[in-house]
């Protein structure tokens, strides 16, 4: 089967020609859990934001399920972005109803079972939240749908150990077995070991695509002293 | 799709016009009161400057009321597209089309309906004022006998004129809706292009678009007054009337390109912070 | 994280050992239901790919059987659980006999040493 994620020959060119993605060739398979790497201004959210379509590329192509980024792939893709995007005034229960409305994939049950386990109550709004819990409610709609592909960019940034764990618990229970998880980081050594493969991209092109066992099996190292070993300086 | 989508953005949306028109309202019904007999009569004692304040804060409240849910109307649409908000809004299974149509249906309805409002408050006050000021003089067969003569003046003064008249209002009116819906969607939408600098883009697209607009119609209208008046048309009405449709023409030209022109900078020039 | 794991070996042979020794050590009983795989890499913060191999190691091994009915429990084969307990002390001490000599200790010091340490009166 070919892969879930196609990219051939991406580019894409901001004013002032600042370059973010330079030629880029990728396949990311099905049901896998990739982690995408790469210093700051490597490409990797310019890449997130092509991939769920908030972003239109200068040249070259995406293809999820064969499809171009639209109305279709996001429908399959659940996207947790780096901001938090709730409508304050909004409550826990209204954005539950708003992603059941709009995704079909939305495990409604699910998502009450993980707010209830946090002991989060429905009725709240999301402005009473602290910052910590609204990334909380945001991971839990996220990782509530059955989607082909979950693209979470950088999930553990900035938070404490035990929030880490707590993110990193919620997306094994919960990502669908034949999806796949991309995920952006770059605290690499909390999380290498959730994944299967690792994508090293730097100056918007493709550096190397392998598994971590393969990394730790040939070079002995863990992924991050690998990535520090790759980058240095 | 599109159904959800302007589900959700009503529901998003209604609250606060909604609290300002009922306030509106409220405050109508106060100053209507303020020209009952026994609040009148006192002229300058206490309930009488009472009275003058009520008319006075009506009269702030409808040059407000519409302004602030046009404000309002502008904001919701900044936020829920180009800010945070936006990574939601974009990556809902709906396309850039459906997704700036739910928004513009449900700005233009509030647009109407605060026109609607801001009509109704003022038939209060006025009708109120009306009631109660001649209330005293005339009895109800003489206040309908009233209303009669006046409507056959004003219809036998500039005869079929008045009703075209009125239809061109009514269909500037309408395209006065749909015009300053996509004036505040269009200045938002180019405005974004502006990075670092949302807000100021858009307030500038927007004072670009209505000064263009304001010389391209006075370009347009001018010469058509001068006409009219030059053949010597009295009739004030057979003037202003084909203005009107002019006018209005030339809004609703101007608000479909710029709803083309939103719909193409969403979906092929958007970039999220 | 519940599971300390190395950074620099891989994953899989890690968590294989951990989970055998577990039941070597009795944590889990003979019989006893193992928990799922994606409840298992949860626990153990690591892939649930790995985690299924390692399983499935564990199971061609015999150590693990799939039931039916149940899922995955730990054999109740007594005699195998032992072997493989007695597996684990030889390799604990092959690596302690390793690391000893490299001390530079020979066989006789490190009886008379051992001895001593576990209480066991001098030679």
């Amino acid at each position: 089967m070919s892969g879930l994620v196609e990219i051939r020959n991406l580019t894409k060119v901001y004013e002032k020609k600042r370059t973010a993605l330079d030629g880029l060739n990728l396949v990311i398979p099905r049901g896998k859990i990739v982690g995408l790497l790469g210093p700051n201004g490597s490409g990797k959210t310019t890449l997130i934001k092509i991939l769920n379509g908030l972003l239109v590329p200068t040249g070259g192509q995406v293809l999820i399920n064969g499809l171009a980024p639209g109305a279709q792939t996001k429908a399959r893709i659940s996207y947790l972005p780096e901001r938090t995007y709730f409508q304050n005034s909004m409550r826990v229960k209204e954005l539950l109803e708003y992603f059941a409305d709009f995704y079909e994939d939305f495990r409604m049950e699910r998502a009450r079972e993980m707010l209830l386990s946090l002991h989060i109550n429905e009725n709240d709004r999301i402005k009473t939240l602290s910052k910590g819990t609204r990334e909380k409610v945001q991971l839990i709609l996220v990782m509530s749908r059955d989607a082909d592909l979950y693209v979470l960019d950088e999930p553990i940034a900035g938070v404490d150990p035990a929030a880490r764990d707590y993110i990193i618990k919620t997306i094994i229970k919960n990502y669908n077995e034949k999806a796949t998880v991309l995920l952006s980081t770059h605290l690499i050594s909390d999380i290498e070991n959730i994944l299967d493969e690792v994508i090293f991209i730097r100056e918007g092109r493709l550096l190397l695509q392998t598994t971590v066992e393969e990394i730790r099996e040939v070079k002995g190292k863990s992924v991050d002293s690998y990535f520090r070993e790759v980058f240095a300086c | 799709m599109l159904g959800k989508l302007l589900k959700h953005e009503w529901k998003s949306i209604w609250k606060i016009p909604t609290i300002l028109l009922g306030a509106l309202m409220g405050l109508a019904v106060l100053a209507g009161f303020g020209f009952a007999s026994p609040v009148w009569d006192s002229s300058l004692d206490g309930l009488g400057v009472l009275a003058v304040l009520t008319w006075m804060l009506f009269y702030l409240a409808v040059l407000g009321v519409s302004l602030g849910i046009m404000l309002y109307l502008a904001v919701r649409f900044y936020r829920s597209m180009f800010t945070d908000e936006g990574y939601l809004t974009h990556t809902l299974p709906a396309t850039s089309r459906q997704l700036l149509l739910s928004k513009v249906l449900i700005m233009a309805a509030w647009i109407f309906l605060s026109m609607v409002g801001v009509f109704a408050s003022i038939l209060i006050v006025g009708g109120m004022a009306f009631f109660f000021l001649l209330r005293q003089e005339l009895s109800w067969n003489e206040f309908g006998e009233l209303l009669s003569y006046v409507w056959q003046m004003i219809h036998s003064n500039v005869g079929i004129q008045f009703t075209s008249f009125l239809a061109g209002i009514f269909f500037m009116l309408a395209a006065g809706i749909v015009y300053g819906t996509m004036i505040i969607a269009g200045s938002i939408s180019i405005g974004q292009m502006v990075h670092k600098h949302k807000v100021l883009g858009s307030i500038g697209a927007y004072f670009a678009i209505n000064t263009v607009v304001q010389i391209v119609s006075m370009v347009i209208v001018m010469p058509m007054m001068f006409y009219n008046m030059y053949n010597g048309t009295e009739n004030v009405f057979a003037i202003l009337a084909p203005t009107y449709w002019i006018m209005g023409a030339l809004e609703c030209a101007l608000a479909v390109g710029l709803y083309f022109l939103s719909e193409y900078l969403i979906r092929k020039q958007l970039n999220l912070d | 994280m519940a599971w300390n794991l190395d950074s620099d070996r891989p994953i899989y042979s890690q968590i294989l050992e951990r989970i055998q020794m577990q039941i070597a050590a009795g944590i889990y009983e003979p019989g006893e239901k193992i928990p799922s795989v994606r409840e298992l890499a949860a626990d153990a913060g690591v892939n649930p790919n790995t985690m299924q191999k390692a399983l499935a190691e564990l199971e061609r091994r015999n150590l693990v059987v799939t039931l039916r009915t149940s899922g995955r429990v730990v054999t109740e084969d007594l005699n195998m659980i032992r072997e493989t307990k007695n597996q684990l002390a030889k390799e604990q001490i092959d690596d302690f006999l390793k690391r000893m000599k490299a001390l530079g200790f020979e066989r006789e010091d490190i009886l008379i040493m051992l001895k001593k340490e576990t209480g066991g009166e001098s030679a």
